[in-house]
């Protein structure tokens, strides 16, 4: 509705630039002959009295009002397979598409669904225009996890002029999830035209207007919705993914710090939060959320690993070790694949201190748990070329070859340790060796050349 | 005649009026659909099928009875039309009684059209034979009149 409102307003902003060049027109028209308009003679389109004029609704038949009664007695008793069984004695061309309607919701409701379906495509066989087969058939074919079929029935009752906000709502996230938010608009907001209070339907226009990346028009609703119900944790959490996708990660961690406080448990929003205080300085809060997090078994290692990664980039090496001593009082949650790179850590920083016999320690300890760690491989690796023992590193380099994700590091470090080796002859031959295996790293071409260039001046 | 003729006699004759009596019907290889079809379209009833239903039971060939709803349908819609209706009210036959209720009111509609114009014919004939002039008619087989 608010798209239409502006393109209205486009209109009339066209229609007043048109005045105004007319305006500026009559002086040099001056001369220009009178303009008549001609009409031609109005059609009048008479309503017809078949098709889509015809009832909505089915009604059954004069002869059929005794043995509704009955039935409706049946029905009231909760006998709905005695009913059935009277239906079934009758042909279905010889009851009238009322009676036919009963019969396939009872039917639905037997959860007898093949029934039910055919039954119902019966009905509009006889009765296409129908509002309640169709919106029936659709609730059926939802059941049955047909989801276009039912999205065509949905459409098809909404253009018969159904008006039940379930219809339009339901139509509304078939729409979104087979055609896009632009096709799911309209149905939300109609949907919640006529349930204002029912929150599926201001969700869905929220998550269909979010989608369509309208994200001023997702905000205004948010907003909306929050001033109104400002205790439910997942409308913090959508105006802090709003917040994301427009860039602005202050509000989105203002709002996922809400959202945590009315009692959000999801370990992923606890993540997401953390990394938003380290992004914005904020790194105590950050260490308090992993702690808890910890204590709490949320994080799990690769989001430890994340974090450490991040720490060590901005140089943070004592927040980095901080969080790995918070980390060790419970490591035994982790599996031993993430202890494994725990270890990796614990000497990347006693390394970096210069403990070298912690260092070597943590990088054994680390391969003892998992002989396969391709970053605790290669880390090694460059740690032992740091220490100047090149046979060891040389090992490492070369297990590390094998373990896929790493191949192309190790290669490549194995080169880097021969040269540091001013072993050139090594290392074209193993610069030639990657060349080969990964003929996409043109730029080493360059590093080759030298290479030659430095063996044809060694002679 | 001793006892033993008498009773052939009358088991004979027992086994004759049986045998007079039994329809066989067809339980399998019929063109259902078109059996359906022609049923529908002479405004007889659906149920013309119970005799197959019924006789055959478990030996009625598989989908016979969808195959033949399928053709009665089709012909059913065909029959309970507007004109079909004034047909037969103008020709003084009777109605079918078949008529699913989403068909009745223009097939009533046409009947009642048909019988309405059939008595002002045979009131203008009784009134040229009294008279001996011929007066003009008019007949509705388009179905206007009455409509509004």
């Amino acid at each position: 509705m608010w798209l239409g409102a502006c393109l209205r307003n486009i209109n009339m902003r066209t229609g007043l630039l048109g005045m105004s060049v007319l305006l500026a027109a009559p002086a040099a028209l001056a001369a220009a002959p009178k303009i008549t308009i001609e009409f031609s003679q109005p059609t009048f389109i008479l309503p017809q009295f078949t098709g889509p004029y015809q009832e909505r609704e089915a009604s059954i038949a004069p002869s059929e009002y005794e043995k509704a009664e009955q039935l409706k007695e049946m029905l009231e008793a909760g006998k709905r397979k005695e009913v059935l069984a009277e239906l079934e004695k009758f042909y279905s061309i010889e009851l009238s598409p009322a009676m036919l309607m009963l019969q396939a919701q009872i039917y639905l409701s037997l959860e007898m669904y093949d029934k039910a379906e055919a039954t119902y495509l019966n009905v509009l066989k006889r009765t296409p225009q129908l509002i309640r087969a169709h919106s029936d058939l659709g609730q059926l074919y939802l059941i049955k996890e047909q989801p276009e079929k039912a999205r065509e029935h949905f459409a098809r009752a909404v253009a018969l002029g159904s008006n039940e906000a379930l219809i339009h709502g339901q139509l509304g996230y078939l729409n979104l999830t087979q055609f896009g938010p632009y096709s799911a608009i309209s149905s939300y907001q109609q949907a919640a035209a006529l349930e204002p209070a029912n929150m599926q339907w201001q969700q869905g226009l929220l998550a269909a207007l979010t989608q369509a990346r309208m994200f001023e028009a997702a905000q205004a609703l948010l907003n909306d919705i929050i001033s109104r119900k400002p205790d439910i944790p997942e409308l913090w959490l959508n105006q802090a993914a709003l917040a994301l996708n427009s860039e602005n990660p202050r509000s989105a961690l203002n709002s996922l710090e809400m959202a945590l406080l009315l009692g959000d448990k999801d370990p992923r929003n606890r993540k997401s939060l953390a990394q938003l205080h380290l992004q914005l300085g904020s790194y105590d809060r950050a260490i308090e959320l992993l702690d808890e997090g910890l204590r709490q078994n949320f994080f799990d290692g690769s989001g430890i690993s994340e974090y450490f990664a991040w720490l060590t980039r901005q140089d943070m090496w004592d927040k980095a070790e901080q969080m790995l001593k918070l980390v060790s009082r419970n490591i035994d949650a982790l599996s031993q694949d993430e202890q494994s790179q725990y270890h990796v850590e614990v000497a990347q920083v006693a390394a970096r201190k210069g403990d070298v016999k912690k260092a070597e320690s943590e990088f054994r300890r680390a391969l003892e748990l998992n002989p396969a760690n391709g970053n605790a491989l290669i880390t090694n690796a460059l740690f032992l070329t740091q220490q100047k023992k090149y046979v060891e590193a040389e090992l490492l380099y070369m297990r590390a070859e094998a373990v896929s994700g790493v191949e192309k590091q190790a290669l490549l470090g194995r080169a880097q340790l021969y040269i540091q080796m001013q072993d050139y002859s090594a290392a074209l031959a193993q610069l030639r060796a990657v060349l080969q295996k990964f003929p996409e790293m043109v730029h080493l071409k360059d590093n080759i050349e030298s290479l030659e260039n430095i063996l044809k001046t060694q002679g | 005649m001793n006892k033993w003729m008498l009773t052939g006699v009358v088991c004979a004759g027992l086994m004759t009026g049986c045998g007079g009596n039994v329809k066989r019907v067809s339980c399998s290889g019929l063109d259902w659909n078109k059996f359906g079809y022609e049923t529908a379209l002479a405004g007889e009833s659906v149920r013309t099928f119970d005799q197959y239903r019924d006789g055959c039971g478990a030996r009625l060939e598989e989908g016979a009875m969808q195959t033949y709803m399928d053709g009665y349908s089709k012909g059913i819609a065909e029959h309970c039309t507007y004109k079909n209706g004034y047909a037969l009210g103008f020709t003084k036959k009777s109605m079918s009684k078949s008529c699913p209720t989403e068909l009745l009111a223009e097939y009533e509609r046409g009947f009642k059209s048909g019988r309405f114009d059939l008595g002002v014919k045979v009131d203008s004939l009784k009134k040229m034979g009294e008279e001996g002039e011929p007066r003009p008619q008019e007949k509705d087989p388009t179905g206007t009149r009455g409509a509004f």
